[in-house]
């Protein structure tokens, strides 16, 4: 009897900081958003209930859906052309020898240590119109007609900024791709090669299929990574030219710190979280559902 | 073939490894000599870009992300490894609700909620102290979630049931049994957070706005913003600020790489 209420006892000790923390620090932060979206807030006083108006007047401005269109850009970038290219990297790292798989392992991590400021700012220097990397590649190969100025031009920045958000991540991603590779049994792939399968087929049938608990971990990472996107954009362009590289999350900070609306930045927060439960929601409903077992 | 290979391997060194390159070549340089073309050797500029940097507050701020990475650290470790232990590895009837819970707070990216967070904050006091770039780190629902994962996958239920018969205390058998065992895990983890609160920027730009408790993202997005925008110091800065991560990631790459996908991979 002393020993079940022991084990009790510890259950408590062990569970508890935890759940209060989060509930201090992850949940009830929340709760003055919510209020304050239904409020004429400047960030010190509270101005008056406005109800819903908060709501109606940030998705009337046209700032609100340029973020949108500019965070689910750089989602559909990072999941649809990122992680192909890190599945591709991580077959590759699989059928290396070890020595260079060891040094593929660090190329790839390599950029995903490097501190966000430090990345912005030297891709700021490759994106820079006279003597930037990418034009003065573009022009020592003939193609002037291509060179522009990356970072202003309201048709490349996002695609530029976004770039940058791959090179850094697709490294990270295929490792996480790798080590879950790593986990399917060789016989599978000996038994296939008996069979006559070449690598494609290989690849195809036996290691992506079995690698979906794996796949919808990053595919979680990367996509709510990418919703969170914001760094990147206020280091490079600070959300120029004009609003045309703000994020959802950058838009909800410029409201509310830089033109003190707090009450219509909290509405966009909350806007937000809805999307992000949403989306969470999808992934873990329809995305890897059934395990594939031979 | 192997001609393709080896042009291979070049292209990802080169695409990795460039752009830290550039940043190291850049911080030889005067700040105005940067412009005139991509810094690709080395000038001699760098003892002076050192001086700069140094004449300002940046070893008070690297104490600061010094300190505040080390108190994240173990803050968020422990409380990661105590809740996961508790969901992993005993029946009790939170248990899934725990669970789904740091699911979900896994799933609202950290950022949507800082006005409240900063707000809470000064409420508490600690406007413009480390507290609010270190507290966040107590509550950090993708190390809860690793933590349940790596636990349940790697310490079998049976050594602690042996021991609980054995009559030993529970502190015992998490500190004596469990521990040595997610070793690894809280290698990885510990890596983890050392890095992002290192590396983290918004938090502490919209939280500190003293610049006597500045972290180095911050500082160095200031740095030389008084009289004109000082590049090559910067660079300089950025280089020093890289150095711990590097160390780190040199000594601890082989675990931490190992480590990081127990959460998904169920072997």
């Amino acid at each position: 009897m002393n020993k079940f209420f022991s084990t009790k006892m510890s259950i408590a000790v062990f569970a508890t900081p935890a759940l209060l923390l989060f509930t201090v620090f992850c949940v009830y932060p929340l709760l003055p958003q919510l209020w304050m979206s239904l409020h004429n807030h400047n960030g010190f006083q509270n101005l008056g209930f406005v109800g819903f108006d908060n709501y109606w007047s940030v998705m009337k401005s046209s700032s609100f859906w340029v973020s949108h269109r500019n965070t689910y850009l750089i989602v559909a970038i990072s999941v649809l052309i990122g992680l192909p290219l890190s599945m591709v990297f991580a077959l590759f790292i699989d059928v290396q020898t070890p020595r260079l798989r060891r040094f593929f392992k660090s190329a790839a991590m390599f950029p995903a240590i490097l501190s966000v400021i430090v990345v912005s700012q030297i891709w700021v220097a490759f994106y820079e119109p006279n003597w930037g990397l990418f034009n003065t590649i573009l022009r020592s190969i003939g193609l002037d007609g291509l060179t522009r100025s990356w970072l202003t031009n309201e048709k490349t920045v996002m695609i530029s900024i976004g770039l940058t958000f791959l090179w850094q991540y697709i490294g990270l991603n295929a490792i996480l791709l790798y080590t879950g590779i790593k986990t399917i049994p060789k016989n599978y792939y000996e038994a296939a090669l008996i069979d006559g399968a070449n690598a494609f087929q290989v690849s195809t049938r036996i290691t992506i299929p079995l690698l979906q608990d794996v796949m919808k971990y990053v595919l979680i990472l990367s996509s709510l990574g990418s919703m969170a996107f914001y760094a990147h954009v206020r280091v490079m362009t600070a959300g120029g030219p004009g609003d045309l590289s703000r994020t959802v999350i950058y838009q909800m900070y410029y409201t509310a710190f830089d033109t003190s609306q707090f009450g219509k930045g909290t509405a966009i927060a909350v806007i937000f979280i809805l999307q992000c439960l949403v989306i969470s929601f999808l992934i873990q409903r329809f995305v890897a559902r059934e395990k594939v077992e031979f | 073939m192997k001609v393709v290979k080896w042009i291979f391997i070049a292209l990802v060194t080169a695409v990795s490894l460039f752009p830290f390159y550039v940043m190291i070549m850049m911080s030889t340089y005067y700040s105005e000599n940067i412009f005139k073309g991509l810094p690709l050797s080395p000038s001699d500029y760098l003892t002076e870009n050192l001086m700069t940097v140094f004449k300002t507050d940046f070893i008070r701020v690297y104490a600061n992300s010094l300190t505040v990475s080390f108190a994240a650290g173990i803050l968020g470790v422990l409380t990661s490894t105590l809740i996961g232990y508790a969901v992993a590895k005993f029946n009790f009837k939170l248990k899934s609700f725990l669970n789904y819970f740091i699911i979900i707070t896994m799933m609202v990216p950290a950022q949507v909620g800082l006005i409240g967070y900063i707000i809470e904050m000064r409420h508490m006091g600690f406007g413009n102290t480390l507290m609010p770039v270190i507290l966040i780190w107590s509550a950090w629902s993708f190390g809860a979630f690793f933590m349940v994962q790596y636990i349940r996958d790697t310490v079998p239920t049976e050594i602690l049931e042996c021991a609980r018969i054995d009559g030993a205390s529970e502190p015992r058998i998490l500190f004596g049994i469990a521990m040595p065992l997610i070793k690894p895990g809280i290698a990885t983890l510990s890596t983890l957070v050392f890095l992002w609160s290192w590396n983290n920027y918004l938090l502490p730009l919209v939280t500190i706005n003293n610049a006597k408790s500045f972290t180095l993202p911050v500082f160095i997005s200031t740095l030389g913003i008084v009289h004109r925008t000082d590049y090559g110091a910067r660079m300089a800065a950025l280089a020093m600020a890289t150095l711990p991560v590097l160390i780190i990631f040199l000594l601890g790459s082989r675990t931490f790489i190992k480590g990081i996908t127990a959460g998904a991979v169920k072997g």
